[in-house]
């Protein structure tokens, strides 16, 4: 298995915990490209899901920023709001996908410490309901799905020629688009014959070029280099684990057994994509991260001393790496809090 | 009266009612539809429907000026929207006074970001400018805002219009002009001009060459009109005529491919039998009978209409010579010329007279050219013209052979 090297690693010192006004569940935390900032979402319960922003410096959070699109204060409004899914640009700006209750949800564009969040493509640029954006690494092309055609496709928008475009329209949806290191490919799952298959594509192309698919959800995939990593549930509706295959094609492996299924993101990776973070389902694991690499050369165990730990994100900025992860503290609070902790070294 | 004093007041206000009522009335309506226009804007926000929005802020500001004061959730919001329609100078403006009504983090900091990442710029056309009106920017920005600010100034000029606002810092493009807005206070401004003129190409004559014509001539010497004979006429030849040759060399300078001036000089002379119309003095041996002939230098300038191959030249002339005559002018006869009278009509047809000509007059020609002579060209010439020395006129014609330049140009 390669989970035969394990190094266990305890909580340094340097633990900051992020706080908000209102409660909720932290989720989804995403680091922007340079380490200043941390996108997160909060779900209090109320049917609504809340999107912030905190500005972060040397691993320590300052109050967060709670972003609300345009007319999310609107007291027309009935139900809940809903912003989530963070992506970063490279170069600072960060993509979500929002809606206002009852209306379409879209993509929105944050430059955060800057104005309002402001709706990315207009209606008649890019119809429907918008989700799974995604940048390519250079930063010029964003890929995102649309449900303009009632079977979720995907669209590019290219920041050259200001244009939208069709890029894959099938009869079946295709979901979670991730560019390839080199901006030339795209890795997506679909509904294939009730289960989630991957699937890659070459930008230009038509044809999607089947990846993996067999038994249970093959879901969430991104490029790792020359890999795809994945999360499976092929062994079981309870069991998520993480694999890995190589995105021209081959045998896929797994990475790890029973991990905590993200809120909504793809595997976390480190900076360097040599390894996968993430943490366990397993109560009796619950309160590591691990970090494990992609070559099988070993898993290191980052313990935090909290409980139920998921959705563990890391950056490395200025010759120093931080871990952003979501946990239950080990008692007297009924909701999930966000945490950042330096991880230099550790990792 | 007391009662009276009582009512007087009341009766006053009864009588002001009608005049506040309305005011009040009016100030109400406007703060009622302040309320309609703000609730619906952030109804209309939540729907991205920016286009309404910024049309709700319109209502919103013309109920600013009857009093209404906009709110600075609505400044924001107008700021959203315009910021939407590209309009980032409006969103801007619109944001400095939210921020006026509550200096929040969020207005600052939108103010601070609308200022780290756009400069003003003004750009402007001639009324003659014909040129591209298309603005490109030399990266097109990835944020929504700034493309939208691109793509809202790219529609006013595409519209003809100017446009002085904000834009994205960077390098633009309309044609060749390049501009580059910078952040900060500096306006960078474009002003595209009318087309540059052509450059005046120096006068250039169409062409010029040598003229020359060589042909025959028939010229004659008409009647003198003896009202015009004095004393002082001295004697003078009655009519004659003959043939001769005709040349000439010149100049011919063309101002355009159809307009030319000619100048030429030549030799003109004549050939011809003297008259003997009496058959009894005719036959007298004793009187010397020679033929009559005329020598001339004249100088000719003309104008030339070139049509193609057909060309129209006209233009005065002027003649000086010598020759000799056989005959004398039937007034002179009479005595019309002063002291020479006794001739009598038998003896005046054989005087011999000899003498010089200066006359003017205009000359004028047809030509039609027949063949290429390299830079020249041949052609067939009918001339005529008609002269005067104040006592009698000086008819003459020609078929000539023309040799003048050709007006086709020559490849530079």
């Amino acid at each position: 298995m390669t989970l035969a090297l394990t190094l266990a690693l305890t909580l340094s010192a340097h633990a900051a915990e992020v706080t908000w006004v209102g409660g909720g569940h932290a989720g989804n935390p995403q680091w922007s490209a340079d380490g200043s900032w941390l996108a997160f979402e909060v779900n209090n319960n109320a049917d609504k899901v809340d999107f912030y922003v905190v500005k972060v410096a040397n691993g320590y959070p300052s109050a967060p920023q709670k972003i609300a699109i345009p007319g999310g204060s609107s007291s027309f409004t009935a139900g809940g709001s809903y912003a989530a899914n963070p992506n970063w640009h490279p170069r600072g700006p960060v993509l979500f996908e929002a809606a206002n209750p009852g209306g379409l949800t879209r993509l929105y564009f944050l430059s955060p410490g800057g104005s309002s969040p402001a709706e990315y493509l207009s209606v008649a640029q890019a119809p429907g309901n918008l989700s799974w954006p995604t940048i390519s690494a250079d930063g010029t092309t964003l890929a995102f799905t649309s449900s303009a055609t009632g079977q979720g496709d995907v669209y590019t928008f290219s920041q050259a020629t200001n244009k939208v475009a069709v890029t894959i329209s099938t009869d079946i949806p295709e979901n979670a688009p991730r560019f390839s290191p080199d901006g030339k490919a795209l890795v997506l799952s679909k509904k294939n014959q009730g289960t989630e298959d991957l699937f890659t594509h070459t930008l230009g192309t038509t044809t999607q070029t089947p990846l993996k698919g067999g038994s249970g959800d093959q879901s969430r995939p991104r490029y790792a280099k020359s890999d795809i990593v994945y999360f499976t549930n092929e062994r079981g509706d309870e069991h998520w684990d993480i694999a890995a295959i190589p995105a021209a094609g081959g045998e896929r492996k797994l990475v790890a057994q029973d991990v905590r299924l993200p809120l909504r993101s793809q595997p976390s990776l480190t900076p360097d994509a040599s390894a996968v973070i993430y943490t366990s389902s397993a109560p009796a694991k619950d309160s590591s991260v691990y970090v494990t690499k992609l070559d099988g050369s070993g898993t290191k165990e980052i313990k935090t001393g909290l409980s139920a730990v998921g959705d563990a994100s890391i950056v490395t900025a200025g010759g120093r790496s931080f871990l952003a992860f979501t946990a239950l503290p080990t008692s007297g609070s009924d909701w999930r809090q966000l945490h950042v902790i330096d991880v230099t070294g550790q990792i | 009266m007391t009662a009276t004093r009582r009512l007087l007041p009341l009766l006053a206000a009864l009588a002001l009612t009608p005049l506040v009522l309305p005011s009040a009335y009016a100030g109400e309506v406007e703060k009622a539809e302040h309320t309609r226009v703000g609730e619906e804007m952030r109804k209309l926000a939540s729907r991205n429907a920016w286009p309404a929005v910024e049309a709700s802020f319109d209502r919103l500001e013309e109920l600013e000026k009857k009093g209404e004061v906009i709110t600075y959730k609505e400044f924001m919001l107008g700021a959203e929207a315009a910021r939407a329609l590209g309009d980032m100078t409006a969103s801007r403006a619109r944001v400095q006074r939210a921020a006026k009504l509550d200096s929040t983090k969020e207005a600052l900091d939108w103010l601070a970001d609308v200022d780290k990442n756009y400069g003003s710029v003004d750009i402007s056309f001639d009324a003659k400018y014909t040129g591209a009106r298309t603005l490109v920017p030399s990266v097109p920005p990835f944020a929504p805002d700034q493309r939208a600010s691109i793509t809202y100034a790219v529609a006013q000029i595409d519209a003809g219009k100017a446009y002085t606002g904000l834009l994205p810092a960077g390098e633009y493009t309309i044609g060749e002009q390049k501009v580059t807005v910078a952040i900060g206070d500096k306006v960078a401004a474009l002003r595209l001009g009318p087309p540059p003129a052509a450059p005046k190409e120096p006068f250039k004559l169409a062409y010029v060459g040598p003229r020359a014509q060589l042909g025959v001539a028939f010229t004659t010497a008409g009647d003198i009109d003896n009202a015009s004979l004095s004393a002082d006429s001295g004697l003078q030849a009655g009519p004659f005529s003959g043939s001769g040759a005709r040349l000439g060399v010149g100049l011919e300078v063309g101002l355009s491919k159809n307009f030319g001036v000619i100048a030429e000089v030549g030799y003109h002379n004549m050939f011809g039998a003297p008259t003997r119309t009496e058959g009894d003095l005719a036959d007298r041996e004793e009187y010397l009978t020679a033929g009559n002939n005329l020598h001339l230098g004249y100088g000719w300038l003309a104008a030339n209409l070139r049509f193609g191959n057909l060309w129209i030249a006209a233009g005065p002339i002027w003649s000086a010579g010598g020759g000799v005559v056989t005959g004398l002018d039937d007034g002179c006869a009479d005595g019309g010329c002063g002291d020479y009278a006794g001739l009598g009509d038998d003896g005046a047809p054989y005087q011999r007279l000899d003498g010089d000509i200066t006359m003017g007059g205009a000359a004028a020609s047809i030509s039609y050219a027949l063949v290429d002579l390299g830079s020249l060209k041949g052609a067939l010439t009918v001339e005529g013209g008609a002269q005067s020395d104040n006592l009698r006129m000086y008819p003459w014609g020609q078929v000539a052979f023309t040799i003048a330049p050709s007006a086709s140009r020559r490849k530079e």
